[in-house]
């Protein structure tokens, strides 16, 4: 095994006469154990030629040539380089889950050079800063195919062994590593997800990472993702986007759904309003169990809750449909329903938090000022506000 | 009803802006920690109004850094040793971190040099004073939340008019006060001249402040649509830590070098003030220091632990628990204890920590401005974002300004007799 930080700026010999020093290496990016596609070489000051590596022979203290008739390669900025994109830089640890610094880059030098996986101890540190000899502590090795790497300069996803290592996070972890991120490997890895984690996982992350990544998504990708988010939660953005953004998206998500962000922005963030789902399930109090079933049976998802309603459309109280599953199908719903509590829009934060733990609540309906529902609020909301103000608090 | 709604969403549009400022004010304010009202005073005290020039200087260059050190956050979304790691590879990392340390660790014993002084003139020992600190501070915070923190801070910089009253009640010549800052009078090469101006540069310009805004910016996710806001936010907290300064060397100029009385520290200061000007001038002076400095040693010891741990990409950061991120709060305690220890033993002198570390500071600050030079200049990193000319020469303009000052400090320690001739 050799580590890159060893083979970097050493020396290349054509019959004992200096040639240049290794620069760089490209490499196969998308197999488990990538060889090299192409060797940098630097020719004195700012001078470099890009060869291919059966060119070179590396025996464990010397670098040759093995020929003073080779063709040269282009240099292409697409390549993926050891040096360049990936040492030094920050990774995804599709393992652990997390985001991790290279520190070195091991190699296995049997044969042709082929990429084991990165360096992530403290060796790593100390191998570079040429105190290996004298502190003695472990190398942690990650396998290539549990990376995720980044273009330096476009900030790409570049690294793609197991086609679905990223897309099998679950959103809150996916969210953490976004938060992280720096401005352009966190767009590349939203561009990288399909769609529906993605915008899942944008949902999780905190106000202004949401803010960062839908202000400056590509048109065509905001626009999937859009599509898959919560209203409740664009409508949260609404006065942190640029105005301009904000219309680009009301239009790619379609008039409906934008009437019903306009609605829901009137509503201050910590009030019943703000908080909300607009979308929700009502039937009139005369409607049989049966009838609900019939029409519930279609539905996927199937809802959590169902608001039962009287004559007027007002609201009368509100059911949970594990509920009515052994009662009487010719029962009318009137008869059922003893959950009557219920908020206005302006009501606070606070004061929601207080009914859903004092009753042992799952979902409170929202109504305005006629009593008529226009929204639901269930507890994974008020979990999920009491959790990002909690890490507001931690900053640093 | 309806009009208290129709009112607080004409509002709404204040959000984001009171989202954002924080950064540069909070880091403008640290910048007058101990070693800063320290290093203000003695220059006011012992040389009048005749480094006030120098304020007019440091603010323009503290005003660009940051600017710099806020863009670059905003654009990148990585913080200042993030981007040298990425850019120049481990082993400068480790020269800027190893000074970085060495910068910090100055500062951090001079935060415990300012709350020794100023809980001295209550008459409390600082054998007392400064481990009751040490385990106060790490409790707020690594117990406390950030956010609160935060507001905190942002209060505590309130407390800094402290020194504008002090100034005001002993009524100094304004004329000859603002005319010193545009034309610089008695320039001297006198080795204590040279190291007070050293340090009045590197107390306003700091290299761990320099990280400090830029990974400030980065944790609070600012982006490019914010950066408009974010300038003003630093331009004006450059400008209200220099308008302080201005403050606090006025009123030693016309109290204490006016009268002749030699001082060597802040506590000196208090209670030199005291006769002259009052008690109560005096009092507030003192209140002033020991909050500048626990701002100052709660907040320069987390962060150069975050910075030093990230740098190696070791867990850091206050939402890790303890046995996360061992490193992190490893260095951040031993941060504390040694600057703590510096100057609790007898044989580590108050005032040439205070005021050397500044000093150092400058120094120290070249080889990070030659790196803040590269990166802000680097198409590939910000594209549009990259400096433009008059920010160039502006930083240029200090680079060459603080080499040649550290030069001749640095000559008229080792070699004094090198300037007898003039």
């Amino acid at each position: 095994m050799v580590y890159l930080s060893q083979l970097l700026n050493k020396n290349i010999y054509y019959k004992n006469q200096k040639i240049g020093s290794i620069a760089d290496f490209a490499v196969f990016t998308n197999v488990a154990h990538p060889s090299l596609s192409k060797v940098v070489i630097k020719k004195g000051k700012g001078k470099k030629i890009t060869i291919t590596p059966s060119a070179i022979d590396i025996k464990r203290k010397r670098v040759t040539l093995v020929s003073d008739n080779i063709p040269f390669l282009p240099y292409d900025e697409k390549d993926f380089y050891l040096n360049e994109d990936l040492l030094d830089k920050q990774v995804i640890d599709t393992d652990g889950k997390r985001l991790v610094r290279v520190n070195d880059i091991m190699l296995d030098d049997k044969g042709e050079l082929k990429v084991v996986g990165i360096d992530i101890g403290a060796a790593g540190i100390f191998r570079r800063l040429g105190l290996g000899a004298f502190i003695k502590s472990e190398s942690k090795i990650l396998p290539w195919k549990m990376i995720e790497a980044f273009d330096y300069d476009t900030g790409n996803v570049r690294i793609n062994v197991a086609k679905d290592n990223l897309n099998s996070f679950h959103p809150s972890e996916m969210a953490d590593i976004l938060e992280e991120l720096g401005t352009k490997e966190r767009l590349g890895i939203v561009e990288t997800l399909e769609a529906k984690l993605a915008a899942r996982s944008i949902e999780e992350t905190d106000d202004r990472t949401q803010e960062a990544i839908l202000g400056e998504l590509p048109s065509t990708k905001l626009s999937k993702i859009v599509n898959r988010m919560h209203i409740a939660e664009i409508a949260d953005l609404f006065y942190l986007l640029n105005p301009l953004r904000i219309n680009e998206i009301l239009k790619a998500i379609g008039t409906e759904k934008a009437g019903t962000i306009k609605n829901l922005i009137q509503f201050s963030n910590n009030t019943a309003g703000g908080l909300m789902n607009p979308r929700f399930f009502s039937f009139d109090s005369e409607t049989t169990i049966k009838e609900v079933y019939n029409t519930l049976y279609e539905r996927r998802p199937k809802p959590e809750t169902i608001l039962v309603t009287n004559g007027n459309q007002k609201l009368l109280g509100v059911l949970l449909t594990k509920d009515i599953l052994d009662l009487d199908p010719l029962a009318q719903l009137r008869d059922i329903v003893t959950n009557r509590k219920f908020v206005y829009a302006n009501v606070e934060l606070r004061e929601i938090i207080r009914l859903f733990s004092e009753y042992n609540l799952r979902s409170l309906p929202v109504v305005d000022q006629d009593k008529k529902p226009i929204g639901i609020i269930t507890i994974d909301m008020i979990l999920a506000q009491i959790e990002s103000s909690n890490r507001d608090n931690e900053i640093i | 009803m309806k009009l208290f709604k129709s009112i607080r969403n004409r509002f709404l549009f204040l959000i984001p802006i009171l989202a954002i400022i924080g950064p540069g004010i909070i880091s403008g304010s640290v910048d007058n920690d101990a070693g800063g009202i320290t290093t203000y005073s003695v220059a006011g005290a012992q040389f009048g109004l005749n480094l006030l020039w120098v304020l007019l200087l440091t603010t323009f260059s503290l005003a660009i850094t940051q600017e710099i050190g806020a863009r670059m956050g905003l654009v990148t979304g990585k913080g200042l040793a993030s981007l040298i790691r990425e850019k120049f590879g481990i082993r400068w990392t480790a020269f800027t971190m190893l000074c970085l340390f060495i910068a910090n660790m100055g500062t951090i014993a001079a935060e415990f040099a300012g709350i020794a002084a100023a809980m001295g003139i209550f008459n409390i020992p600082k054998f007392i004073s400064v481990p009751i600190a040490i385990v106060l501070i790490f409790l707020l915070v690594t117990r406390g939340s950030f956010g609160k923190l935060e507001k905190l801070f942002l209060l505590l910089s309130f407390f800094y008019v402290a020194y504008i009253l002090s100034a005001i009640i002993v009524h100094p010549d304004w004329g000859t006060a603002f005319k010193s800052i545009f034309v610089p009078s008695n320039l001297s090469l006198n080795k204590t001249y040279l190291l007070t101006l050293m340090a009045v540069i590197g107390t306003t310009i700091t290299p761990w402040g320099q990280f400090f805004i830029q990974d400030y910016v980065v944790d609070k996710k600012l982006s490019k649509e914010d950066l408009k806001i974010e300038r003003g936010d630093v331009f004006f907290g450059s400008f209200l830590t220099n308008f302080i300064s201005f403050f606090i060397i006025v009123a030693c100029a016309v109290t204490i070098f006016a009268k002749g009385i030699p001082v060597n520290n802040a506590k000196d200061v208090a209670v030199a003030l005291a006769p002259l000007a009052g008690n109560f001038a005096s009092l507030l002076f003192a209140f002033g220091l020991l909050n500048a400095s626990i701002f100052g040693a709660s907040l320069v010891p987390v962060a150069t632990s975050y910075v030093i741990t990230e740098a190696f990409g070791m867990e850091s950061g206050l939402n890790f628990r303890y046995r996360e991120a061992p490193q992190f709060y490893g260095l951040f305690l031993l941060l504390l204890i040694l600057g703590g220890l510096m100057v609790i033993l007898p044989f580590f002198p108050l005032l040439t920590i205070l005021v050397v570390s500044q000093a150092i500071n400058a120094i120290l600050l070249i080889p990070i401005f030659i790196f803040l030079y590269l990166l802000s200049n680097d198409k590939k990193l910000l594209g549009e974002y990259a400096n433009n000319k008059l920010i160039n020469v502006i930083l240029i303009l200090t680079l060459i300004g603080l080499s040649i000052a550290s030069t001749i400090y640095m000559i008229s320690l080792f070699a004094p007799n090198l300037f007898s001739f003039l």
